[in-house]
């Protein structure tokens, strides 16, 4: 069941009604009520893993526990590393055993072994990365002293598996989330609209934007040797706005209809593409990951702190372990490299913290600078795509090769029977817009926000693409 | 309300797509009713992307036309050869390139269901097509406006618009030729081991094409050396003794842009090859 679909069209109100007109009475049956819409959306997926989750939810609700009442550091390290290795290892088993194995396999090849490695023919489980993160940054924190241990099952259930984050986040924090489902929500009204508002803007993103990108993307990309420069550009500027407007939508969608629940979930993007350098970007996208890497990877490695080698290292591993993170490819180890490459000069210069206000642009030399800087940081962020989108590292630095060798700038027709300049316009409508709303949290409210939401609704209903790209792409992370 | 609401966006949609420029091949197919067209290229993208009309139409002075459809099947074939005497389209010749297809019998082209999707209700070829792929669908057939609705990437309000605004493609200008550039590095493909004991759409096109007076002849376009098992164009030989084989016909593979399919600078050279084996 996606966001996009018409099945969620009925769940969200069916939901919404009992939530508010029914099991109101106290936060106990508000929580049941989410926990048993929540388990039901999971299953909507696939029922047999919803053990998985469960199982994953009372390891880490027990071992919290345990790791508070123990007063032995031993034993809290048992039951610490206990939660920590049994998490890690269904998401290596189900994420990364196939990788590794046939990884291991082809090297063995390579200098004259014979091989045939044993590979799992296994589903990943949808929003696998997500929930585990979830539960390990709850048990890190206990074990750190930094919160509680959660008694109350039914409110650490929901913790977990809340269906608007449980498949594709944001990844919450125990003590942003936790506090809020302790206590009986009231309905908001000004909060329902805020959120209607962010959801409906999330859908535009996504059946609009991303999912209209996606059929140039796919065209491109999946021809890529026949296309010319224009068509290679263009192509890896249309994925860029793919994957932005498919995960900022979804993170829209899943922040907007939260708020209708009458709970806030952290903010996972700020404008990305309107970063002046990289260390921006990666303080504007994915917020959570970001967050998270740093607080339970980057600091406990010694962050900035220590000599430069150290500091380097740190860049490299925090950002090809999020790479990893993104799936079980050599594409997205590369792309988290090449990420740590781009905020090297910056680290080295020491000017990884200098663009921290929001960015003002006026008719000046400085603000040309300022464009250019943000044009520069949005076309590095493009090549780095390239690789993530590419099927393998191969494939991607053709390519790039393909742009600059090409040298042909012509329109070219395409496979989805588009020509690639068609939907450049549509591309920048969507920047002015973004650009003009970079304040706010979605560009409807405000002055003028019944029309703004009916021009919204027009280009959904007229606009959005429901037949192909369903699916969001960081459902398969 | 919702029904007339439905019934006048179905109409003004139709209509749209009927009197638009041709945009796609199967409106292209539409525009030549009651015309001649001498050459007719028939099959999947390895015509769509191998047979230049342009070429043909300037070294024999006869008109021709590359109604090659992307991962179109025998049976797709079938449905173009009966459209083609639906639209009254006279013709002096009609070549088919029939390869690895002749082993799949369900599957159906990606483009072409999309196609003639405005068009399902315009005439039995039509109506035949949509009972074959898309009996267990007839809400397509029935409710109004609810295909456009459906695959409303491929013919919804977007294309609807560039149809209206009579916005070109190449398809009419290249008389649906697609030329690919570049070459890849993957040619790792490989042909089937077994053929089929037979096709029956095969037989159908035999069968409607001797009733109606049709002259067609069966080809296939050059494979890449590095394709595997090659070997399956001899046996489909012997299931079709008068397919012209060009399976191996160029052997230099920088003229192909993969395995399965030639650059521009090959199908110019390919193309040349079938006028003089098949053409004069």
């Amino acid at each position: 069941m996606f966001f996009n679909s018409f099945a969620f069209a009925v769940f969200l109100p069916i939901v919404f009604v009992l939530y508010w007109f029914v099991f109101n009475k106290n936060k106990n049956t508000q929580n049941l009520l989410l926990i048993v819409a929540s388990y039901y959306f999971y299953s909507c997926w696939d029922w047999r893993f919803l053990f998985l989750l469960v199982f994953s939810t009372f390891l880490d609700y027990y071992t919290g526990i345990q790791i508070e009442k123990s007063q032995k550091s031993n034993i809290r390290k048992f039951w610490f590393w206990l939660s920590v290795i049994v998490n890690l290892g269904f998401l290596g088993i189900f994420k990364y055993y196939n990788f590794f194995a046939s990884s291991f396999a082809e090297l063995i090849q390579s200098v004259g072994f014979k091989s045939s490695p044993f590979l799992l023919d296994v589903v990943l489980p949808v929003g696998i990365s997500f929930y585990t993160f979830h539960g390990l940054s709850y048990v890190i924190d206990i074990y750190n002293s930094r919160i509680k241990a959660e008694y109350n099952f039914v409110d650490y259930s929901l913790f977990v598996s809340y269906f608007p984050l449980l498949v594709a986040g944001p990844i919450e924090r125990a003590t942003h989330l936790l506090p809020q489902v302790k206590v009986k929500r009231e309905f908001d009204f000004e909060k329902a609209k805020e959120g209607i508002y962010q959801f409906i803007w999330g859908l535009l993103k996504k059946v609009v934007i991303a999912d209209t990108c996606a059929t140039y993307a796919n065209a491109i990309f999946d021809n890529y040797s026949s296309m010319n420069s224009l068509s290679l550009i263009l192509g890896a500027i249309y994925f860029a706005f793919q994957i932005y407007g498919d995960f900022s939508g979804y993170s829209d969608m899943a922040l907007g209809m939260s708020k209708l629940f009458g709970i806030d979930l952290l903010k996972n993007f700020n404008y990305p593409y309107f970063s002046r350098d990289i260390a921006e970007f990666w303080r504007r996208w994915h917020i959570s990951l970001s967050s998270w890497f740093k607080d339970y990877l980057y600091i406990p490695l010694g962050g900035s702190k220590g000599s430069k080698l150290n500091q380097v290292r740190n860049v490299f591993i925090i950002f090809i372990v999020s790479g990893f993170w993104h799936g079980a490819n050599w594409t997205y180890l590369v792309w988290g490299f090449i990420n740590a490459v781009y905020f090297l000069p910056l680290l080295l210069l020491k000017g990884n913290r200098t663009n921290i206000e929001s960015a003002v642009l006026l008719w000046n030399f400085a603000s040309f600078k300022v464009f250019l800087s943000m044009l520069s940081t949005f076309l590095l962020s493009c090549v780095a795509w390239v690789f993530f989108r590419a099927k393998t590292v191969t494939d991607a630095v053709f390519y790039l090769k393909g742009i600059v060798v090409n040298g042909n700038f012509t329109s070219q027709y395409l496979e989805n029977e588009r020509y690639n300049y068609e939907l450049i316009l549509l591309v920048l409508l969507f920047v002015i817009v973004e650009w003009n709303s970079r304040t706010k949290v979605e560009p409807i409210s405000g002055k003028y926000d019944k029309v703004k939401l009916a021009c919204c609704i027009a280009a959904i209903i007229v606009l959005g693409t429901y037949s192909d790209y369903k699916q969001f792409i960081y459902f398969q992370f | 309300m919702s029904l007339l609401v439905m019934v006048i966006f179905d109409y003004v949609y139709t209509s749209t797509y009927s009197h638009a420029f041709p945009r796609t091949k199967f409106q292209y197919l539409r525009s030549l009713e009651n015309k001649r067209i001498d050459f007719i290229f028939l099959g999947s993208s390895r015509v769509e992307n191998t047979i230049v009309p342009k070429l043909i139409i300037d070294k024999t002075g006869k008109s021709a036309l590359n109604l090659g459809f992307q991962a179109a099947r025998m049976s797709d074939i079938y449905v173009l050869l009966k459209l083609i005497k639906e639209y009254n389209i006279k013709t002096e010749k009609i070549l088919i390139q029939v390869d690895y297809i002749f082993n799949i019998e369900e599957e159906y082209s990606n483009l072409l269901p999309y196609q003639i999707m405005p068009f399902i209700k315009e005439n039995q070829a039509t109506k035949d097509y949509f009972n074959l792929h898309f009996i267990n669908k007839k809400e397509l057939y029935y409710i109004p406006f609810y295909r456009y609705g459906i695959f409303e990437s491929k013919i919804g309000f977007r294309e609807f618009f560039l149809n209206g605004i009579h916005k070109k493609t190449p398809i009419t200008e290249n008389y649906g030729f697609y030329g690919l550039e570049g070459n890849t590095t993957n040619f790792d493909e490989s042909l089937p081991g077994n053929i089929s004991q037979g096709n029956s759409y095969l037989n159908k096109i035999k069968a409607y094409a001797m009733d109606n007076d049709m002259e067609i002849q069966f080809f296939c376009a050059p494979f890449s050396k590095k394709t595997k098992n090659l070997n399956y164009i001899k046996k489909l030989k012997q299931k079709i003794p008068e397919l012209y084989d060009f399976s191996q016909a160029i052997s230099d593979d920088t003229m192909f842009q993969n395995a399965y399919h030639l650059n521009k600078e090959g199908a110019h050279y390919f193309t040349e090859k079938v006028i003089n084996k098949m053409l004069k």
